[in-house]
């Protein structure tokens, strides 16, 4: 009777070990975007983006404090925050879904992939599907992804004097690479 | 052996919960525990007359004029308010360079013309107020200037000392942004003439400047700043018998539009630089003294890194 409660508990051990293997994140997953305009380029970037994959589910989360983004023109980074974006009342951006392919995370590949769920900008959530690329190789799992925002979708308001220079959509791009979480 | 079970069970759940939502709590973790430096706690390098704790970031060129003009003559008892357009007549005007070296370190120079001063200063943000977990609730800056004197001499039959012409300020800034819309200031001060009028008179004035800043728009705040004097507040006297020099105060609006901050302001004195509105203010705070002022900024970006 004992030996039965050591199996189950080596059992138990096992199934733990492997589920917790299934996270993969990053800390310092890279987002990029740009605005283009006739009048005027803007790019801006974040080093430090969170990005979480469940392989069992498929989940994905991507995270990014608006803050972390960083702009060659510090005026631009604090008008971004401040009247833009309003990161002192929604601090963060983020993406959750699920990717629709079967992959298999244990072998080398690349995959052509379609996340379905939802993008959360200044506090308003719309519903996305965002095509990107699924990268295994040698235990690590890269992300890339490229995809527009419009600027009204999440109620982000331009003032008129500066709509010439800000983009309706501004173009995003995603690259991050995954460990194992600890 | 039932808590053993239990145990085993409770273990293998912890592995297997994972889903969409666990995911985005271990995010929101991952995020908050990250101490991220607050932004915007002024929306320039000066609240109106005192240095606040924003400074140039790296690679970035500000240009600075400030103006004051001759007091409004608003009180009852003035007659020439509009005769000479309330004060818009005469200006006390300095004209400054502030250029950022590192994100957390400044350096200006600048002339006012009043006395023909050349002032030197440097300011450098110490430690920045930071929000999350690990967070920290104030910015502390260190400001120091030197200012100097180039008027003629008084009297060119004596001896003087180019050392005569200097005058130093230090001080500190500490700051805290409260939340979206409401920040504070204090800023302890020293201000040093090496040269005075008068035996009486202290070389060194202690001063504790107190501001703070109300958003009302995206673009627009208001600010109010008060520096009393610690010491030094009866010597000297005018021809009057009474304190030559008075504390200053200031309220003012930044309207920001783009790449130009317009300050314009209300106050009781026409210094441009600290030993000026801090040490020699000769306005006192009253009605026939307020003048109005304006701080115009524009700065241009020379970091092309990406």
């Amino acid at each position: 009777m004992k030996n039965i409660y050591l199996y189950l508990s080596v059992l138990f051990m096992l199934v733990s070990v492997t589920t917790s293997a299934q996270i993969y994140s990053t800390k310092d997953g890279k987002i990029d975007f740009f605005s283009k305009t006739p009048v005027e380029d803007i790019e801006a970037h974040s080093g430090v983006v969170v990005v979480l994959l469940n392989t069992k589910t498929n989940d994905v989360v991507v995270q990014v404090n608006n803050t972390s983004f960083q702009f060659p023109n510090k005026l631009m980074q604090e008008h971004f925050n401040e009247k833009y974006m309003e990161s002192e009342q929604y601090p963060t951006s983020t993406f959750k879904g699920k990717i629709a392919q079967v992959i298999d995370y244990s072998k080398n590949g690349t995959y052509d992939v379609t996340v379905t769920g939802t993008l959360t900008i200044h506090g308003v959530t719309k519903e996305r599907t965002i095509p990107g690329k699924l990268i295994v190789k040698d235990g690590t799992i890269q992300l890339l992804a490229d995809f527009m925002v419009k600027v009204v979708d999440h109620k982000i308001q331009v003032p008129k004097l500066v709509v010439a220079k800000i983009a309706e959509e501004i173009s995003v791009h995603i690259d991050a690479v995954l460990k194992p979480r600890q | 052996m039932k808590n053993l079970t239990l145990f085993i069970l409770a273990f293998c759940f912890v592995g297997k919960v994972f889903a969409q939502d666990d995911l985005l709590k271990l995010a929101d973790e991952e995020n908050t525990n990250k101490p991220t430096p607050v932004y915007a706690t002024f929306k320039s390098t000066r609240l109106v007359n005192l240095q606040s704790n924003e400074t140039m970031k790296a690679k970035h060129l500000d240009f600075r004029i400030m103006h004051r003009f001759s007091p409004m003559d608003i009180s009852p008892d003035n007659v020439y308010g509009l005769y000479n357009l309330f004060g818009l007549e005469g200006a006390v005007l300095r004209l400054g360079f502030e250029y950022g070296i590192t994100d957390r370190w400044m350096v200006n120079v600048g002339r006012s013309t009043q006395r023909k001063t050349y002032d030197l200063s440097t300011k450098y943000k110490i430690v920045e107020q930071t929000r999350g977990k690990k967070s920290f609730p104030f910015s502390i800056n260190y400001f120091g200037n030197i200012g100097i004197n180039t008027n003629e001499w008084e009297n060119k039959n004596i001896n003087n000392y180019f050392t005569s012409r200097l005058s130093f300020v230090n001080q500190f800034i500490i700051t805290h942004k409260l939340n979206n819309n409401f920040s504070f200031l204090l800023a302890p001060t020293l201000v040093h003439h090496n040269l005075v009028d008068t035996k009486k008179e202290p070389n060194d004035i202690f001063a504790l400047g107190i501001g703070a800043s109300i958003k009302i728009t995206k673009s627009t705040r208001f600010n109010i700043e008060y520096i009393p004097r610690l010491n030094g507040r009866d010597e000297p006297r005018n021809p009057l018998g009474k304190p030559r020099y008075h504390d200053a105060i200031a309220i003012g609006f930044d309207i920001e539009t783009g790449g130009h901050v317009f300050q314009l302001h209300f106050t009781n004195t026409n210094g441009l630089i600290e030993q000026q509105f801090i040490a020699r203010n000769e306005s006192p705070i009253e009605l026939a003294a307020i003048r109005f002022g304006f701080n115009l900024s524009r700065t241009f970006s020379f970091d092309k890194t990406k």
